[in-house]
């Protein structure tokens, strides 16, 4: 077994990438993810991902092409943008069963949206693989389990 | 029974040679008149095979704005059947799930139908007069019901032409589409995506067809994603160099034709090594037919075909797109990616990746057509002061294709004006 987790360090962690994306510092954020990192939000299927079509399903070069879209003269999805306002709660953290020197996180969101005078709410559950680094930690993964993912949907080119 | 037109215009003065009034998306009447005189007239297209492939299964979907049960019976027949209960109305499954069962039970009161529709049960039937009849109240069928390549379609029209006549020059699609499986066969299986907006459904399905707005609509994706990724960005897609074609095929159907390109593909940055296997089974398959496994092969990757069905199914890639409409001002729209029989996993998750990277509502592609949907409606909803939208671009340079087609370079408008002339026929016909 790994040794004890420091709840403090990965709540701090978890609060500071939410602050990141509320704040849209999208290239700031990306540098949370390890080089083999994947980012993954599952759509209503139940399956592994490979046979299973998702909302999101990005690895890092992909990940930095949406954030190549984010800062296009022509992405009209977010123009104007969506304002997020996230809560992050419930952090649940152990020692990865599977995986040495990495930790398992859970935690509940609440994501409130603002997009050209629209008001919506997004909820659910993020789950993290984190590797810990000199600085805190780097995210291996991210799976956000939408409690809406199998809902329809005008736009999600905001981060999740 | 036939409603009456709108009191505003009648649908042949609101659609014109090369101009629409606004009032054909945004007036509730036309919308009311649309179910009747198109969906519930022509074909519409259900599902897939493969998505109620054992018997007992069943899909809860929608034939225009109804919602109806697309079921495979004990026997393995199909059936499509309205969603309701025959006693008072009752959905007896949800809108859009699946499932498997023997018979729907409504929760209501408990009448039970088999998956063939028959009345099989009625709690307390000594209660019921001596004139109830089981057989006369089965759960009300469609008039037709058909498939080809494993596409299901319905018709509420028992004088429907047969879905041959209907499908026309759009027959050969489905097959192109569906051979670049080994077997033949392709699955949905893996999912889909589904988005929604605040517009008309022939929003989507004019979208579906239009060659002109992505160099400007999907900037973002092909000048600052795709160029670095392949090193070609939008404009020998659609430029005016382009030999991709916009055709009318005839009965609305319509398509958007770039198989001429010397194929690169766009979608799905990485090629599986097993590609080559793949497509050596499809020229092993089709040695028989010179240069047909290879027209196949022309067609995956992005850059083979989009086809218009009209009025409600959409092949793109490695998708089936079927447009709901919900209501006059609520579109809703199923993005299915399709799997194929007898190749490597590999292939089949390289086109569900495919698929994520341009289709879906957190995708690279699909969410900047939605926005301009929503500008779209946005503008049109509030400006009775600007009547008439305009669709003339390419019609002196249009040419006859086939029996009943034309095309043009891709960014006209010709297939636009292909599905207009269908709408009029439809809303006229009876009228």
């Amino acid at each position: 077994m790994a040794t004890s987790v420091d709840q403090a360090a990965v709540e701090r962690f978890l609060y500071q990438e939410a602050k990141l994306l509320d704040e849209r510092r999208y290239e700031d954020w990306v540098g949370l993810f390890t080089e083999d990192g994947v980012y993954w939000a599952p759509s209503g299927h139940e399956g592994p991902a490979e046979r299973s079509v998702a909302l999101i399903y990005d690895n890092t070069p992909r990940l930095r092409e949406r954030l190549t879209r984010m800062g296009s003269r022509a992405f009209w999805a977010q123009q104007p943008p969506t304002h997020t306002t996230r809560l992050v709660g419930n952090v649940l953290v152990q020692a990865s069963a599977e995986h040495a020197d990495e930790i398992d996180v859970e935690c509940r969101f609440i994501l409130a949206l603002l997009r050209r005078h629209r008001q919506a709410l997004l909820s659910g559950v993020a789950r993290y693989r984190l590797r810990p680094a000199q600085d805190g930690f780097r995210i291996r993964e991210k799976v956000v389990t939408l409690q809406e993912r199998d809902e329809s949907f005008d736009n999600l080119t905001f981060l999740i | 029974m036939l409603m009456k037109p709108p009191p505003g215009l009648a649908p042949a003065q609101m659609v014109q040679d090369s101009r629409v009034n606004r009032g054909v998306f945004v007036d509730p009447q036309v919308f009311e008149l649309e179910m009747q005189r198109i969906f519930a007239a022509t074909w519409v297209y259900l599902g897939h095979e493969s998505e109620v492939a054992e018997p007992g299964s069943y899909k809860a979907t929608t034939l225009g704005a109804q919602p109806v049960l697309l079921t495979r019976d004990a026997q393995g027949a199909l059936h499509a059947l309205i969603n309701a209960c025959r006693h008072r109305g009752v959905l007896l499954a949800d809108d859009h799930t699946q499932g498997k069962c023997r018979h729907f039970v409504c929760p209501y009161h408990g009448w039970t139908f088999d998956l063939a529709g028959k009345l099989v049960s009625v709690p307390m039937r000594e209660r019921q007069t001596n004139t109830f009849k089981e057989a006369e109240l089965g759960l009300v069928s469609v008039a037709r019901l058909d498939s080809y390549r494993g596409f299901v379609f319905a018709s509420l029209n028992p004088h429907v032409p047969t879905l041959p006549q209907h499908l026309g020059a759009a027959a050969e699609f489905f097959d192109l589409f569906a051979d670049l499986s080994p077997s033949g066969q392709i699955r949905v299986e893996t999912g889909v995506t589904r988005y929604q907006f605040r517009g008309n459904w022939k929003q989507q399905v004019e979208n579906s067809m239009d060659g002109y707005h992505p160099s400007l609509v999907h900037y973002s994706f092909f000048e600052d994603v795709l160029k670095p990724r392949i090193g070609r960005g939008m404009g020998f897609i659609v430029g005016p160099q382009s030999p991709a074609t916009n055709v009318s095929l005839g009965n609305g159907h319509a398509l958007i034709d770039f198989r001429a390109f010397d194929r690169k593909a766009i979608l799905g940055a990485e090629k599986p090594k097993s590609e080559q296997d793949w497509h050596d089974a499809l020229r092993a398959r089709y040695a028989d037919r010179p240069g047909y496994a290879d027209a196949v092969i022309a067609c995956n990757g992005g850059d083979g075909f989009n086809l218009l069905v009209y009025p409600n199914l959409v092949l793109i890639n490695n998708q089936i797109r079927v447009i709901h409409p919900v209501s006059y001002d609520r579109t809703e729209v199923f993005a299915y990616p399709v799997t194929l029989e007898d190749v490597a996993p590999e292939i089949n998750t390289a086109r569900v990746r495919a698929h994520e990277d341009f289709y879906g509502p957190a995708s690279f592609g699909a969410p900047d057509d939605i926005e301009m949907f929503q500008r779209q409606w946005d503008g049109m909803l509030r400006t009775p002061a600007m009547e008439w939208l305009h669709y003339d671009r390419g019609l002196d340079q249009e040419v006859p294709l086939g029996e009943h087609g034309r095309q043009s370079h891709v960014s006209d408008e010709t297939a636009h004006r292909g599905i207009w002339r269908r709408w009029l026929q439809l809303m006229q016909e009876g009228a």
